[in-house]
């Protein structure tokens, strides 16, 4: 039979051959410092917040490159997954032209107290940051039109694109409310028209995009003709900010199929790609990581001719929900909801997931806007009803303002902006621009 | 050389890099796949499996805490889980600490390994970077302007 020391004589052993750090000398380096990369990541990845993690940059340099690698964030974030199954994304939702979070985290967050209690605060992110970045300029300058202040313009996961126009020049901001980073990007120098603006970040070559996506047309000819909303674009022009070489580059987009756009829309970023609804009932799904592969979906077909995103019979929104992407439709005259999702971007097949009717018949009237979706749950929606936000359980067919959301003070814009989601992230995206310095 | 016991339970021996023998069932011994592989593989006929990155000090312990995990599939997690609390408490600090994941690491032990690493990850939760530092005697090698560079770039983690 081996020997076998007990634990005291072990514990003894092991005070008088290595002595023990900080006491007796400093230069005796403790073997944590001979760890490798592999199991100093596993150390590093068990600590319980990315706040903790990212605190431990300042130790050395050796933790400082490791922790800031794509590969320990990755570890990190699949850790933090493994060891908090059931948590729901956790986020927020803003609505675009108030500046003011319309409802912060998601309704469980409420109830899985029992999830979050290794955390002092349960919530990671404070929108103080951006909603003063946003409106520190409106506030000072009540006069200037609502086009011209800082604006929200998009957001991916964690972060946000604002803009601000100066003297016809678009100023973008990429913006993180739980890092407080605000990122300026190259003035933009033309003025906006009929737009469609995104934003995406790629995880894996830690970079984003940005794209500006507009008709290419004589702009007079809109004016001459009368019928301006007849004819189908071919081809668009395309503007993109590529944060790996920190420059704006323009290119030229020639969608599968013709598709109408209505006024400076706002995308849906989802896994890469962005999204925009139609005018003519269609889905436009863009990755401007491959540009030359873009796909045009037609929506599920609807009895109003007018579609878009809103009109007087309907009101569309997309969402991502539970890893799908979801169209929202709410039908004004048959006060009912309905949901689709999408099987994918080559079959561009809509499956019907709901079909609900209004609990209380008649109460959407048209001051009703500003639909979204739970990213979490897609039999529950969110709305503006009479400036108040409300929630509808599909499921269980209620419809209740949010509790404790009191009267917000929304302040509409001329034209839709839109509900904009801010995943409180695990991990926070850390955007940085290329540098060009040889 | 294996021998058998009573129990009909083969034994394996186990040489540390100090040259400490231990004679561990099999079943205990095959709790780490870098042994379980090496029997498979049938190195343990002949002699004792050499362990050339693992001490004796630190192989004593990691066979007890094999013992307990094999011998213990039927019991009360709670009980494993106490268990497995007053075991690293008794590794003492964090250089026995380290050693016992790094032969953890080698001997290919996920379930040591976890807990190990877990230990030294509660150690340094709450801690700023300089007593972490202190606490595990890392060298700053920072300079003051790189220090405040990196303080700048993740001002958010140090509100």
């Amino acid at each position: 039979m081996g020997k076998k020391p007990t634990k005291k004589e072990m514990a003894h052993d092991n005070a008088s051959a290595q002595p023990k750090s900080g006491h007796q000398s400093s230069t005796v380096l403790s073997p944590i410092n001979d760890l490798d990369e592999h199991l100093l990541t596993e150390i590093l990845k068990r600590l319980p917040s990315a706040r903790e993690a990212t605190a431990c940059k300042l130790v050395s340099k050796n933790w400082c490159s490791l922790i800031t690698t794509p590969y320990f964030v990755s570890r990190f974030v699949d850790h933090y997954r493994k060891c908090h199954p059931m948590e729901p994304t956790r986020y927020s939702l803003f609505c675009a032209s108030a500046w003011y979070p319309l409802y912060s985290g998601s309704k469980r967050l409420v109830n899985d107290e029992h999830v979050y209690d290794h955390e002092p605060s349960k919530k990671r992110v404070s929108f103080s940051s951006l909603l003063k970045f946003l409106s520190f300029r409106n506030r000072r300058r009540p006069r200037v039109p609502p086009s011209r202040r800082s604006e929200l313009i998009t957001s991916y996961h964690d972060l946000v694109l604002c803009s601000r126009n100066e003297y016809d020049c678009d100023f973008y901001y990429i913006v993180n409310p739980s890092t407080k980073v605000r990122l300026p990007l190259p003035p933009f120098t033309r003025a906006k028209s009929w737009v469609l603006v995104g934003l995406v970040y790629d995880n894996q070559k830690q970079s984003f995009r940005v794209a500006r996506i507009e008709e290419r047309y004589d702009h007079q000819y809109r004016f001459l003709s009368k019928k301006k909303n007849d004819h189908q674009y071919k081809s668009y022009r395309v503007e993109m900010f590529c944060s790996e070489v920190n420059k704006w580059s323009k290119m030229v987009l020639v969608p599968p199929s013709p598709i109408r756009f209505g006024y400076g829309l706002h995308a849906f970023s989802w896994n890469c790609f962005m999204h925009w609804l139609s005018l003519d009932n269609k889905t436009f799904a863009y990755n401007p990581y491959n540009p030359s592969k873009c796909y045009v979906i037609s929506n599920p077909p609807s009895n109003d001719p007018q579609i878009g995103y809103q009109s007087k019979a309907q009101y569309s929104c997309l969402g991502g929900c539970q890893g799908s992407i979801v169209l929202c439709r709410m039908l004004f005259d048959e006060c009912a909801a309905k949901i689709w999702e999408l099987t994918d971007y080559e079959a561009g097949q809509w499956i019907l997931k709901h079909c609900v009717s209004l609990p209380n018949q008649g109460c959407i009237p048209a001051d009703f806007e500003k639909l979204f979706v739970d990213p979490n749950d897609n039999q529950i929606l969110y709305f503006m009803f009479y400036k108040q936000v409300c929630v509808w359980n599909l499921g269980k067919e209620v419809v209740e303002p949010v509790n404790g959301a009191k009267s917000y003070n929304v302040v509409t814009l001329p034209y839709y902006r839109g509900v904009h989601v801010i995943v409180d992230p695990i991990w926070p995206t850390c955007p940085a621009l290329y540098h060009d310095t040889p | 050389m294996s021998i058998t016991t009573e129990n009909n339970e083969k034994m394996i021996t186990l040489m540390s890099s100090d040259g400490e023998e231990f004679v561990v069932e099999e079943a205990v011994a095959a709790q780490s796949q870098t042994i379980k592989h090496l029997i498979e593989d049938g190195c343990s006929t002949e002699g004792s499996i050499p362990l050339p990155n693992v001490t004796g000090r630190v192989l004593s312990e990691v066979i007890q805490y094999c013992k307990k995990h094999s011998s213990s599939d039927d019991k009360e997690e709670k009980e494993l889980e106490a268990w497995d609390a007053e075991f690293v408490k008794a590794a003492d600090d964090h250089v026995a600490l380290t050693d016992l994941m790094m032969a953890a690491n080698f001997l290919d032990i996920k379930g040591l390994l976890d807990l190990v690493a877990q230990t030294l990850a509660n150690m340094i939760t709450g801690k700023s970077p300089e007593e972490v530092r202190r606490m595990w005697n890392i060298k700053n090698d920072f300079t003051p302007e790189e220090a405040e560079k990196v303080r700048k770039e993740n001002q958010w983690a140090f509100e």
